[in-house]
């Protein structure tokens, strides 16, 4: 799993909100639209995450409707597990000295 | 007089300048829209819909011309990565398809004698099974096996083919599995098969 996706995952799994537009998700990530939307169709289409459009009407809006993402219980319990596994190797990096890691 | 002429550049300047960012702000809705379509275009029927909204809803949220420019022209990027997983994706699945099914047909192939194989270690398979088959003609032959041939198939026959030294290209494949099916259609005894053991 590439750190892009694990960005991506960790952002939808953090947020307060149950759901994300693509922009958010973009903004909170610091992705661009380049990297961000195949990493989401991807995940989409693995049965990780879902999406729905808003369901206001776009003219009241005065914008285009925004697709909003949440993670699925699938792939909750699949990144869960991506990062489980990445855990041990954050515990071997330096601990951080005055907000910096030490890099000996 | 020098001074005179600076003022009146400099005036000129300041109004052209302004008249080309006004006219700049005014066609960037355009442009974004023009490069969101672009992007769209290179994607699946299916996903262009979808994605033009988004997308366009995702410049839409961001604050400035510039950086509403810069998002359209990432999509582009972002279609040509989405292109080409798709791509990729096929080749994969229409190698595998073709792997499993080429030991098979070149196991007939070899037993009934019409083709001149030297079988070699094999290597590479893969690669070059997704560089000269594409889908169409990796169906073609799976659906020619399984609903023409119904001889027993040799099985566990391991792969990649060198034909002496030049590779075996589809053609050829496709070529010999006609020649089975024609003379299978016959009735016409195979030529000996060829010296190379297997």
């Amino acid at each position: 799993m590439s750190a892009p996706t694990l960005k991506v995952l960790g952002t939808l799994l953090a947020s307060m909100q149950d759901e994300l537009s693509g922009a958010e998700i973009g903004r909170v990530a610091k992705l661009s639209s380049g990297t961000l939307y195949p990493i989401l169709l991807r995940l989409e289409a693995a049965g990780w995450l879902a999406s729905r459009w808003e369901t206001e009407d776009p003219k009241a809006l005065g914008r285009p409707r925004r697709r909003f993402y949440r993670v699925t219980g699938v792939g909750a319990q699949k990144a869960s597990a991506a990062f489980r596994e990445l855990e041990p190797g954050f515990r071997k990096l330096p601990k951080p000295v005055g907000g910096r890691i030490a890099w000996a | 007089m020098g001074l005179i002429a600076g003022a009146a550049l400099t005036v000129i300047g300041g109004v052209s300048v302004r008249l080309l960012a006004d006219e700049l702000k005014a066609w960037m809705p355009h442009l974004t829209n023009r490069l969101i379509r672009h992007a769209v275009g290179k994607l699946p029927a299916d996903q262009r819909e979808r994605l033009f909204e988004e997308w366009s809803s995702d410049v839409d949220e961001r604050p400035g011309d510039l950086s509403k420019l810069w998002t359209a022209a990432d999509c582009i990027r972002g279609s040509w990565v989405m292109t080409r997983e798709r791509a990729r994706r096929k080749a994969r699945d229409g190698a595998s398809r073709v792997e499993l099914w080429l030991g098979r047909i070149l196991g007939l192939l070899e037993e009934r004698g019409f083709i001149l194989i030297r079988w070699r270690v094999l290597r590479n398979l893969r690669k070059q099974v997704a560089r000269e088959l594409d889908r169409a003609s990796c169906d073609r032959l799976v659906e020619a096996v399984r609903v023409r041939v119904e001889v027993p198939i040799r099985e566990g026959v391991r792969m990649t083919v060198r034909s002496g030294k030049a590779r075996m290209s589809a053609k050829l494949i496709e070529r010999g599995i006609a020649q089975v099916l024609k003379d299978l259609a016959q009735g016409a005894t195979p030529p000996p098969p060829s010296d190379d053991p297997p």
